[in-house]
């Protein structure tokens, strides 16, 4: 449909074209980029955002900020949300895509302007795009991954999203409760992770826990805090007195009869109860070994004083989540009836024990065998903290767990980038025609990362680049130190970035870029021209 | 103790609970105050004690609360009960430049300025002691709500946990850009939500661990838009975890957010309510559709209320008395009707889940009992009760089950000259052999004394009411007295109404080519063309129970 066929069905239309178009779009995604620049690296600034009713979010994280802030513009929006799908898939890159796609829009500008149709360019892009992915296939380090590399790719991914002290803290634990989850030929399930949050005034050191903290505790205050040496018991089995249909007010003639069934209702939990307390009495005898019972499903006070009363720990209503990683983490099979329990059902804690901070409680399920599944205990002064450090954490898991399952890295700190600039610049003379200039401009788009790096860490950004390159010229991989401007070796430094993650940025940013520069027409049509074609007649 | 849960998801209806909510804080003071009779109110089954970690006492409802982004004001997650370090560099010897995006702030109308320095002088002073005065105090004073509620927010009075605060982020209020205006939506939302934050383990289950007996759920729900959607996936995901206990759903839909008929967007509320009403009676132990609907006020109760409909802090005020008088039974200290019994004595099918809900509010009574039982039933302009869920339909029904509560009958009435005092029991056998008329097989009937009581955050709806909420003809215009109380009576039905209802939808949903709505098969939960035809057939096997005979 041309423009002029859209404003005379719909008078409130608007169109722009071709050059119009195109401007609108580079506008749109520099003014994006804009806003994200600052995030980059360990040097970027941490935003904090504020809302009409004063709460707090602190961030530096592109795909949290791009999801908090309201973006009108249809473009920037659509850069938004690809760029923020990288994070799903890949779990980090977000404020990278953005710059990338901003950054070829506006290398493409020139040319464009110069008239060189955006086609051309477009092309060029695909060549660049191809030879980039080959040349990072090259680029990248297979090294054998150990502890060491792990450590160093996660503190490299923390460090970008909180502060230095802190990600260092947390740079451990992440490796750690990847390397005890991993199993041998199966891909890393992150799930099995859980992420436990607590709120403490003083205290700020995440750890990770080898066992499982539960976000409640026992609901009878004669049970005991601490059960060492313990069976247990993982159940998902209501344990309350459940009014049926049968004994609904409908249903009775007196209330004797009512009491009768009440009365039969209740015998009927208390035989379940009895049966877990057979249990217990069979495993333990008199030995001092504790028992504890963890159940999905609730437990009612008279069951829990049952249970008590048998010197049982019970802990009702567990999370749907935990009832996996209980088995993963002490053992045992978990049990959706009370009639087939033999010991083998068990599982096996060393610790267990209560803690209590104001009106929460927590669980800790400690000193376990060659756990499968871990926690990680975040601990901050203020939700806000907390929710930072959450962010960190997922991105940092996801880091390591890229690179065990690429089983490779890439250099870090804008090496790759420098090197892949002047890779695609050589590679710009095999290239016949015009599309040469789109692998410039692909080329020259790449330098906006070690750029925005240096200039985040307060560093002039030509001169930067200037070294990095005469460097690369001489044949060393290298990038920025963002402490002193000069130059430095991210393998020796242990700075190293996500294979799937670069490839996944230089991958969609090109074709992002590629699809906007070929808008040649927009249009925006008022809702009332769609109205009333969709009914059938 | 049984306690209660209540689930509110989106704008309106938060909107009702709000109301709801302010309605039970003003329990709490003529427990305490000059009313000083026995607590009528079981408050612990709404409420939960708690404490700070900095330990302050706290008595907050179990609730979860889901809207929009900036759906919630001036509502902050963390409020003042829950203050906590906010000066993050102190904390954390932050060595970063940051940089501040604030958002100005969302202004506070004159009412909620007024709570907070009450609250300020509440707390220097000796709490307790001053309370009653305070209320007082500020009952008096005119705060021109009608003007200044843009939100629910604005009006509300109570401090909620921070768990019960749950914001779905994908969406904001009022965003002509990205509405969320589909029944998919709220499917898709629900579980980016459950992936980011998982609300349901976090928040909801904190709620439930701690109930020892829980009673059941009650939950009210925009089904107009993509809430419905939402409710929907969350309510299914309850029923994985509580496949017994009961559900008592409220549909609740603003009339003034229909499109004109026809309209693309008329036939997407369509589908939305229709589908929301499908699934969601499926899912609940009893569904009630709510609706202030056009209908609404042509008859006699306009000699003593007299709302502007248009305004949804008004509409929402009469759907929350409602909703909170027909729930009475099951937080009443005397004569408690469980949720259980109550769902089972309406819907003793098993399969007629779909009700209706009437009220009048308030119950025309002067102050010596007197009260025209004619005008409770009759479908006519003289009848005061209001239907708020089916549009009136002239046409008998069966009745299958049908549970009324009326409120506010004192024991003993003011006697008039020379003649024995009304009790209580004199009146209410009246009005109950008024609904005995109706031939229900299942009937449930309860009488309370204790009033609907009405804190200052109501909007001045009432006219020739004396300040106890009786008749008073020479109070002609909306008054310019307080009225503290007023007696009310609902009446929930299972009948055969509910087939015309469904009947509607199901007109409508023929009307519609599903081709032309690609954004209801959107995401990983959206609706394809065989889902769509497959709730139609449950629309239509849904008409079919309440076939007459």
């Amino acid at each position: 449909m041309s423009a002029a066929a859209v404003q005379l069905i719909n008078p409130k239309s608007e169109v722009a074209r071709r050059g119009q178009a195109l401007q609108l779009n580079i506008t749109a995604a520099i003014g994006l980029q804009d806003v994200l620049k600052s995030n980059l690296g360990p040097k970027g600034t941490i935003k904090m955002l504020v809302d009409g009713a004063g709460n707090i979010k602190i961030t530096k994280d592109g795909k949290v900020l791009l999801s908090e802030m309201q973006i009108q513009n249809p473009t920037a929006a659509m850069i938004a949300r690809a760029a923020t799908a990288q994070d799903e898939i890949t779990g980090d890159g977000t404020t990278s895509i953005v710059l990338l796609v901003g950054e070829l829009m506006k290398q493409s500008e020139r040319y464009i302007s110069e008239g060189l149709h955006p086609r051309i360019i477009t092309e060029g892009f695909d060549l660049a795009r191809n030879e980039a992915l080959e040349f990072l296939n090259k680029f990248k380090t297979e090294r054998p991954i150990d502890r060491e590399l792990l450590v160093n790719v996660a503190r490299t991914s923390l460090r970008t999203k909180v502060h230095t002290a802190l990600a260092d803290t947390l740079t451990e634990a992440v490796v750690d409760a990847v390397l005890t989850i991993k199993r041998d030929n199966e891909p890393i399930d992150l799930h099995m992770v859980e992420i436990m949050k607590m709120q403490h005034k003083t205290s700020v050191d995440s750890r990770l826990v080898r066992g499982l903290v539960l976000d409640h505790g026992a609901r009878h205050p004669d049970m005991p805090k601490r059960v060492e040496d313990a069976y247990i018991l993982t159940l998902n089995v209501s344990l309350e007195y459940e009014k049926s249909e049968i004994n609904s007010g409908f249903f009775y003639s007196s209330a004797e009869q009512r009491e009768k069934l009440v009365e039969s209702e209740r015998k009927f939990t208390d035989e379940k109860v009895k049966k877990i307390v057979e249990l217990k009495k069979q495993v333990v005898g008199d030995s001092k070994k504790g028992f504890v019972v963890i159940n999905q499903k609730g437990i009612d006070p008279l069951s829990l004083d049952i249970l008590c009363k048998n010197g049982i720990l019970a802990l009702r209503r567990a999370k749907r989540r935990n009832m996996e990683r209980l088995q993963l983490i002490c053992g045992g099979t978990a049990q959706n009836s009370v009639d087939d329990l033999t010991p083998e059902v068990l599982g096996h804690a060393g610790l267990i024990y209560e803690h209590t901070l104001g009106e929460e409680k927590y669980t800790f399920v400690e000193e376990v065998k060659n756990p499968k599944s871990v926690t990680i205990l975040i601990k901050g002064p203020n939700t806000h903290t907390i929710t930072q450090i959450n962010d960190a954490i997922r991105d940092g898991l996801r880091a390591v767990k890229n690179a065990v399952e690429d089983n490779c890295v890439i250099p870090g700190a804008g090496a790759f980038q420098v090197a892949l600039c002047s890779h695609l610049t050589k590679y710009k003379d095999e290239v016949k025609g015009r599309a040469k200039m789109g692998v410039q401009a692909f080329a020259d788009a790449m330098l906006i990362i070690p750029k925005v790096l240096a200039q985040n860490g307060g560093f002039d950004a030509q001169d930067t680049i200037v070294n990095l390159q005469e460097e690369y010229a001489a044949g060393h991989v290298v990038g920025i130190d963002l402490n002193t401007g000069e130059i430095l070796d991210p393998v020796l430094e242990g700075i190293w970035d996500n294979y799937r993650v670069v490839r996944h940025m230089i991958h969609s940013s090109s074709v992002i870029a590629s699809n906007f520069l070929l808008v040649d027409e927009m249009m925006r049509a008022g809702r009332s021209s769609l109205k009333n074609d969709n009914i059938q007649s | 103790m049984l306690e209660i849960v209540t689930l509110q998801f989106g704008h309106f209806s938060n909107y009702v609970g709000a109301h709801f909510w302010n309605t039970q804080e003003k329990y709490f003071s003529f427990d305490t105050g000059q009313h000083a009779q026995e607590i009528e109110v079981l408050h612990d089954t709404l409420f939960r004690a708690g404490v700070t970690q900095n330990g302050i006492e706290t008595y907050t409802p179990r609730l979860m609360i889901y809207d929009l982004k900036g759906g919630f004001g001036s509502i902050k997650k963390m409020n003042r009960l829950y203050d906590e370090i906010s000066d993050y560099q102190k904390n954390c010897n932050w060595s970063w430049k940051s940089e501040t995006y604030a958002q100005a702030p969302y202004p506070k109308n004159e009412y909620l300025q007024n709570l907070e320095e009450e609250e300020e002088k509440g707390i220097s002073a000796e709490y307790a002691d001053n309370m009653d005065n305070m209320e007082i105090d500020s009952s008096e004073k005119d705060f021109h709500l009608d003007e200044t509620v843009k939100m629910w927010s604005d009006f509300n009075r109570i401090y909620y946990h921070p768990r019960s605060i749950n914001t779905i982020s994908n969406y904001s209020l009022g965003d002509d850009s990205m509405p969320f205006d589909v029944f998919s939506y709220g499917k898709n939302a629900y579980f980016s939500q459950q992936k980011e934050e998982d609300s349901f383990e976090e928040n909801f289950r904190f709620f439930i661990e701690e109930c020892d007996a829980i009673q059941g759920f009650q939950v009210m729900t925009n089904i107009i838009d993509g809430f419905g959607g939402f409710t929907c996936s969350f309510i299914e995901r309850l029923r994985e975890e509580y496949p017994k206990t009961p559900v008592i759903s409220f549909g609740i839909t603003d009339g003034q957010e229909w499109s004109p008929i026809g309209h693309h967007r008329y036939f997407k509320q369509i589908m939305n309510s229709s589908l929301s009403t499908i699934y969601l009676s499926e899912l609940s132990s009893l569904f009630i559709p709510l609706n202030v609907h056009t209908n609404f006020l042509k008859n006699d109760s306009t000699k003593f209320i007299q709302p502007t409909i248009n305004l949804p802090y008004h509409s929402s005020c009469i759907l929350s008395a409602a909703i909170e008088t027909s729930t009475f039974p099951f937080r009443s200290r005397r004569n408690t009707i469980h949720m259980h019994d109550f769902v089972s004595r309406l819907n003793w099918h098993g399969n007629t889940k779909i009700g209706t809900l009437g009220f009048a509010f308030p119950l025309p009574m002067n102050v010596h009992g007197d009260i025209d039982t004619q005008t409770l039933l009759s479908n006519d302009d003289r009848s005061v009760l209001n239907d708020l869920s089916f549009p009136p339909d002239p046409h008998t029904s069966t009745v299958y089950g049908q549970s009324v509560v009326v409120r506010g009958i004192p024991d003993e009435f003011r006697t008039v000259s020379g003649t024995e005092p009304k009790k209580s029991s004199d009146v209410t056998s009246d009005i109950f052999a008024r609904f005995q008329s109706l031939g229900s097989y299942s009937n449930s009937f309860f009488a309370t004394n204790v009033f609907y009581p009405i804190p200052n955050s109501f909007p001045s709806i009432f006219k020739n009411l004396n300040t106890d909420g009786y008749i008073d003809e020479s109070a002609k215009f909306i008054d310019t007295h307080p009225i503290h109380f007023a007696p009310t009576l609902s009446h929930i039905t299972i009948s055969t109404r509910a087939r015309k209802f469904l009947q509607n939808y199901k007109t409508e949903l023929q009307k519609i080519n599903f081709n032309f709505f690609p954004e209801f098969d959107d995401g990983n939960e959206g609706l394809s063309h065989d889902d769509f035809l497959e709730a139609k057939e449950l629309l239509n096997n849904l008409c079919e129970v309440y076939e007459d005979g």
